[in-house]
């Protein structure tokens, strides 16, 4: 199957849309990065139209398709974020990123593979988890440069750009929220289809042990932050445990 | 002076005139219409007027279309010394190219009394505006000002003039809205009423509408009066530890020798307020607050120092920024005076010179049958041939430089190939 002409006019604007704003970081124009936030939109547009008619047609486990998804959800988050918060600093961090994912979707083999609904959502709600947890590890490593740089009494120019504390650890605990509930309907979705290949709900594979255990710290490092005040810097620092698990378990499912 | 100048701006600024001078000469802005109207009409040769009116200077904008030296002479009677006496040491006036660079430096808050300040581009715009309405402007000031506020937002982009703040109590906010972005929900807590700590309270309540705010001193009269002057709610000092509890900001000007917010203190405190985000300005002399404090999670400390080190960065940062942007103001005015007079001034030149060579050449035709005179009537000679010259052309280059439709190039070729301009080296008709 050959890669559809969508997703390579994707790819371009994405691309585009990544030069532009690292031009608006070095030359200072705004418009720079109001004609790059345009580009974002309509490759999201494009990446967007262009799965549901794909998926409208066959729903078929195609990992090129997955990445476009994670891609598609990642500029979401980053399109309401540019709308509602200061965060024109992190597109170049963001859209490369975006354009990493279409690179590799590009790449991967179209291979229609016909497979139990199951694996297809499990598939979709876990590249979904990653693109979400990505956001709240942005924000958690923004949080902590400007913390220190607050902390230290150095107010840099390049820190003015970053949105405040308060709204970097909101990004950052929204965005593990919703994060958690995709992982968490991973997790489930994956126990089904294990039932179904195997008849057990696990299995004695490190993946799915490592999964399960990355869950039950997100659980308990949730409830701790509403409960025992584990917001700002400390909150921030723990949720870095669980990324590195998620960054763990991503290598190990490849 | 030249015969033929068309901007002008008589006035007087923070550099030129004490606060005494400036304060006799504050003008309500009910009382600013029937100025400019009084300046547009009695003024002699004013075809358009402006007047920007602040704190900090008083500057009448004008295009003349007669002697400028009979308007300023006008202009100074009329307005700085019929009533208030304004020292005539006090003013200064500018004309054409420099006039304009001057607006643009105004605009651009080059100028201001604390350069980079953003306030001065509002009222240079609120004084054309003012003038536009009562229609005292006209094509001229209408590009000058719209291109003084072009300049003024480009030096704020391009440089970093007016990036930073220099004052503690606004780098106190700018660090309020770094930790919490909004000012609007949080409550903030002045302990201690000394007057830095109820400058920066002010300037952190005005900036950002604060939810609440609330004042705790050692003396309670002396909150109460600060709470009736409007500034928060009073509380007695033995409420201190709940209210640092339930406080977003905290503002400290206690005096005393040794620190009264201890690390034993703050650490009691920050558990009880289950990781919520403090800011503390430490404003007191000798330090009110342990520096440890500044090491607790989610806690943010800043003292006096802190505030005055980065205002002090700013200020330096700005200076250091002040050349990039008067070259921009340079270039732009010179473009602008360029674009205003685009065509006509190489006429203008053109004709000056024209006629200068024709005097010459007369004058050595003369001057052998002139010989036998005193030097002192050949001077007189000279001088009538030169005011001749002078009186011949001022109207033309008057008219040439104040009616925009001559300057297209058809007319000034018109105008050219009448007294053969471009003929090189011919000097007779």
């Amino acid at each position: 199957m050959h890669t559809p002409a969508w997703q390579i006019g994707a790819f371009v604007f994405y691309v585009l849309a990544t030069l532009l704003y690292v031009l608006r970081i070095i030359f200072k124009k705004p418009w720079l990065s109001a004609l790059a936030l345009r580009l974002t939109m309509m490759a999201t547009l494009v990446s967007a139209v262009g799965l549901i008619l794909t998926y409208s047609e066959t729903v078929y486990v195609d990992l090129a398709n997955y990445y476009t998804l994670t891609a598609l959800a990642l500029s979401c988050f980053f399109i309401v974020l540019c709308f509602f918060k200061k965060f024109y600093v992190t597109g170049p961090l963001f859209l490369t990123v975006i354009v990493v994912l279409m690179a590799q979707a590009l790449v991967s083999s179209h291979s229609v593979v016909a497979g139990s609904p199951y694996l297809i959502l499990h598939l979709m709600s876990i590249f979904l988890a990653l693109a979400i947890f990505f956001v709240a590890l942005i924000s958690a490593l923004f949080f902590l440069i400007s913390e220190n740089q607050i902390k230290m009494k150095r107010l840099s120019s390049w820190i003015s750009k970053l949105p405040s504390l308060e709204i970097l650890d909101q990004v950052h605990y929204k965005s593990l929220l919703v994060g958690f509930f995709f992982f968490s309907a991973a997790i489930l979705l994956g126990a089904l289809y294990e039932k179904q290949v195997t008849g057990r709900f696990i299995s004695d594979d490190l993946k799915q042990i490592l999964s399960l255990v990355i869950w039950i710290f997100f659980v308990l490092f949730l409830n701790f932050r509403v409960r025992q005040g584990w917001q700002g810097h400390k909150g921030v620092l723990l949720s870095l445990i669980g990324f590195l698990g998620l960054g763990f378990l991503f290598l190990i499912a490849l | 002076m030249n015969q033929s100048s068309n901007y002008i701006i008589v006035g007087f600024n923070h550099k030129t005139a004490p606060i005494q001078v400036r304060e006799r000469f504050a003008i309500s802005e009910q009382a600013l219409p029937a100025l400019l109207q009084k300046i547009k009409n009695e003024v002699p040769g004013f075809s358009e007027t402006a007047v920007l009116s602040t704190c900090n200077r008083f500057e009448v904008y004008g295009v003349h279309d007669a002697d400028p030296e009979k308007s300023q002479a006008h202009l100074h009677h009329m307005v700085f010394q019929s009533d208030q006496n304004i020292p005539a040491t006090c003013l200064y006036h500018y004309e054409d190219q420099e006039a304009v660079k001057h607006l643009f430096s105004v605009a651009a808050s080059l100028d201001s009394l604390v350069i980079g300040e953003n306030q001065i581009i509002k009222q240079v715009r609120e004084a054309f505006e003012m003038a536009h309405q009562k229609q005292t402007t006209g094509p001229h000031l209408n590009r000058l000002f719209h291109r003084a506020l072009y300049v003024a937002k480009r030096i704020k982009t391009e440089t970093g003039v007016g990036q930073g703040q220099v004052s503690v109590g606004s780098v106190a906010v700018l660090l309020a809205k770094k930790i919490f972005g909004h000012l609007d929900q949080k409550r903030i807590l002045l302990v201690g009423a000394g007057e830095i700590g109820t400058l920066v309270l002010r300037h952190l309540r005005d900036s950002g509408q604060a939810k609440e705010t609330h004042i705790i001193n050692r003396h309670f009269a002396k909150a109460q009066e600060l709470a009736a002057a409007g500034l928060g709610r009073a509380y007695d000092f033995s409420e201190l530890e709940t209210q640092l509890t339930q406080a977003d900001i905290v503002i400290t000007s206690l005096t005393g020798f040794e620190p009264y917010f201890t690390t034993t203190l703050m650490t009691k405190i920050n558990e009880a307020r289950l990781g919520r985000t403090l800011f503390m300005i430490d404003l007191g002399v000798p330090r009110n607050i342990a520096e440890a404090v500044g090491g607790l999670a989610n806690v943010y400390l800043y003292n006096i120092d802190d505030l005055k080190n980065i205002a002090e960065e700013n200020r330096k940062s700005r200076q250091g920024q002040v050349v990039r942007a008067q070259d921009i103001v340079s270039e732009e005015a010179k473009n602008f005076y360029n674009e205003h007079f685009q065509g006509v001034l190489p006429t203008i030149s053109g004709l000056n010179q024209k006629f200068e060579e024709i005097r010459k050449t007369e004058w050595n035709k003369s001057w052998p049958k002139l010989k036998h005179l005193a030097e002192s009537d050949q001077k007189s000679i000279q001088q009538l041939t030169k005011s001749l010259v002078n009186k011949i052309l001022q109207d033309p280059i008057l008219l040439l430089k104040q009616e925009k439709a001559l300057a297209e190039p058809r007319y000034l070729s018109v105008i050219k190939k009448i007294f053969r301009l471009d003929d090189e080296g011919e000097n007779e008709f």
